[in-house]
């Protein structure tokens, strides 16, 4: 049965109303290498997003909370959302870690979403965290790459950085595209990021610098990588009756989707397109009644530059094979084409506190729907917004569509 | 026993005699053969009693401490702890007789590609550190690598109509299997630098100045990713056919862990 189908038979069962969700409330902290622990990063993103609810909001209204963390390093690796909790005043209520690697808050915001779809809460926390950077060198490295397929592609010698440099080359192979393309990406993003203050690599790249970076995965090097960041993000949703007294500006969930694929990349049908961003596009797609075309601006998960050129066709904004072209006419770049990619900066260069991503996109599509950051890289004019993030090498994808009406 | 003709079989030297085989490392070092960056005689007797088995049936072998005959069984052969048929007499230097009387088999050839010491010296001491590492993150136990060794080596996958299935699936269990041949195409490459491997080859991958993986695609149509046998420098080249041969792939709490690598 259909998405929608589905949806309005269980409308029907039920006698009533589907509720309708919205965000009231979104923050985070800044990305990059911070000196703040776990716990205060957290607290920091959840006390942001409680203070940014428009006619202001009582912790107490708050029901469940779901925290996307891969507890990298081996940090609080049990119960970590209870832990946080604790340090942002939400005590008592249903906690939950979850955990899908990259694609880990993602997730949790579609967790916190159904909480609330179902009825059983009205106010739902959705946040992330991860903490990179305070690691010894030798332990950080253990600890990249275990989302992977351990057994096989790690024995293999792959890292993230060499799995996607496995699908760039063979993407290189299929369609009209060379490592120009992805350096066309990394410029852009870069100067996206340039003007975000919670930006974790606040630095413009030239193409020639983008494009002599050291090699990390031969085809890819440094400038098509992102960074390891520290961060955390939260929001604040609530069911449309408590959405509608406590916001003046609600930014409503008007498409959630979530799917997943094999885990190894030699296990898929393909290495040049990330099918789990198809299928989980195309729920969010259909529950939202909008198009590739109707999405104003996108923040997708371009952990390295060839994830952008591929996610952008998975999405719909560009044709198979053309990913490459579509970002070498610099199509995506901010207010330019008919849909900004990344104006946060993107993983690229807003930087990836893995755990933290996910949620972190939604609290930037928030406030560009909200019109409130900073005005040189305002997207204008645009009414939906589309969120994307991918858990490993593809093996999760939770995408959500967010607008200005519902 | 003197050995006839000398070929050279999964990158290393197969020299045939009447007795049996003499398999040897194609590395020399100051005129003594040492072994690959990532083979030992553990390697070198797969190959072995692979070319054997071409010749004649090879019922049962015995294998002397230097060589992991739990890797020799999950390639397909039968091990016992004595009275086996054919036996594996490890030399000094790095070659190995398989024969059925314990004699060693000699060549005088001397072909081979010269190594440099201080390379061999420090990926030496590179297996030696890994040997005594444990993981603090990803970790393949003991157990998970011994009950993927034979699907790892023999590359046994699934079948279901057309369909197959490599690694197989838990969920298949009733399905028929069958070995895929050792060989693929390569659909895709990349070579990590020096510092951008898995920890699992912290040690060796600076002195090998990086690794490459091969994307493959084997008969049947399934895909695997496998590392570069012996280290090469070579660029590998998309739709090339690579043979995929036995190798160490890394050590780790004691235990070296073995499977395909792509010969290119």
């Amino acid at each position: 049965m259909h998405q929608n189908d589905r949806e309005v038979q269980q409308q029907s069962d039920a006698g009533g109303h589907m509720v309708d969700v919205a965000i009231i409330g979104a923050g985070q902290t800044p990305y990059g290498n911070l000196s703040s622990t776990l716990k205060e990063m957290w607290a920091e993103a959840a006390q942001k997003a409680i203070s940014s609810v428009d006619k202001g909001l009582e912790s107490s209204l708050i029901e469940e909370a779901y925290i996307g963390s891969t507890a990298f390093g081996g940090q609080q690796i049990g119960n970590t959302a209870a832990l946080m909790t604790e340090h942002s005043g939400m005590e008592g209520i249903s906690v939950r870690r979850v955990e899908n690697a990259c694609a880990s808050s993602g997730f949790a915001f579609r967790d916190a979403w159904m909480a609330i779809k179902s009825g059983e809460a009205d106010v739902v926390v959705a946040g992330g965290i991860e903490k990179m950077n305070d690691l010894t060198p030798e332990r950080k490295r253990f600890w990249l790459g275990v989302s992977g397929d351990t057994e096989w592609e790690r024995l293999a010698g792959l890292t993230f950085p060499a799995t996607y440099a496995l699908m760039a080359r063979r993407y290189f192979h299929e369609f009209d595209s060379n490592h120009d393309d992805l350096v066309h990406v990394a410029v852009k993003n870069h100067a996206h990021g340039f003007a975000n203050e919670v930006a974790h690599i606040r630095k413009e790249v030239s193409f020639e610098k983008a494009a002599s970076g050291f090699m990390v995965a031969d085809p890819l090097t440094l400038y098509d990588c992102c960074p390891t960041s520290d961060g955390a993000s939260c929001v604040i949703l609530a069911a449309d009756h408590v959405a509608r007294k406590l916001s003046d500006t609600p930014v409503w969930v008007k498409g959630s989707g979530a799917a997943s694929d094999y885990l190894a990349l030699h296990d898929r049908e393909s290495s040049t397109q990330i099918l789990a961003s198809q299928r989980a596009a195309k729920k969010a797609y259909s529950m939202s009644g909008l198009t590739a075309n109707d999405i104003g601006l996108a923040e997708v998960h371009d952990c390295f530059t060839i994830a952008e050129v591929m996610a952008c066709e998975d999405l719909g904004f560009a044709n198979r094979g053309e990913g490459g072209l579509f970002a070498r006419e610099g199509r995506g770049i901010l207010n330019q084409g008919d849909v900004t990619i990344n104006p946060s900066g993107g993983l690229k260069s807003k930087g990836h506190p893995l755990g933290s991503t996910g949620v972190g996109q939604i609290v930037e599509a928030f406030k560009q729907l909200r019109n409130e950051v900073e005005p040189s890289r305002q997207v204008l004019d645009v009414e939906d917004a589309l969120c994307h993030n991918v858990g490993g090498s593809g093996a999760t994808c939770a995408v959500h569509i967010l607008g200005r009406e519902i | 026993m003197a050995a006839n003709e000398c070929i050279p079989l999964h990158g290393h030297i197969l020299c045939l005699a009447a007795s049996g085989v003499l398999v040897r490392s194609r590395f020399i070092l100051d005129g003594d053969r040492v072994h690959g960056p990532d083979s030992d005689y553990t390697c070198l007797a797969i190959t072995g009693l692979c070319a054997l088995e071409e010749e004649c049936e090879v019922t049962t072998i015995q294998c002397p401490s230097e060589v992991d005959e739990r890797v020799i069984a999950a390639y397909g052969f039968n091990v016992v702890s004595e009275d086996g048929e054919w036996k594996i007499v490890v030399h000094k230097d790095a070659s190995l007789s398989i024969t059925k009387d314990s004699s060693m088999i000699h060549s005088t050839a001397e072909d081979g590609e010269e190594m440099d010491a201080a390379f061999h010296l420090e990926m030496r001491r590179a297996w030696d550190e890994e040997l005594r590492s444990v993981s603090q993150g990803a970790y393949v136990s003991e157990q998970q690598y011994l009950t993927g060794l034979e699907s790892r080596l023999r590359l046994i996958a699934q079948k279901d109509g057309d369909n197959y299935f490599w690694p197989g699936r838990e969920n298949n269990r009733e399905m028929n299997t069958l070995p895929l041949p050792r060989r693929g195409i390569i659909e895709s490459w990349t070579e990590s630098a020096a510092a951008g491997s898995p920890s699992e080859f912290a040690f060796r991958s600076p002195i090998l100045n990086g690794m490459t993986t091969l994307l493959l695609t084997l008969e049947c149509g399934v895909k695997g990713v496998f590392l570069l046998a012996d280290d090469e420098e070579k660029k590998p080249e998309i739709g090339s056919l690579v043979e995929l041969v036995v190798r160490r792939i890394y050590a780790q709490e004691g235990l070296i862990r073995y499977g395909l690598k792509a010969l290119y």
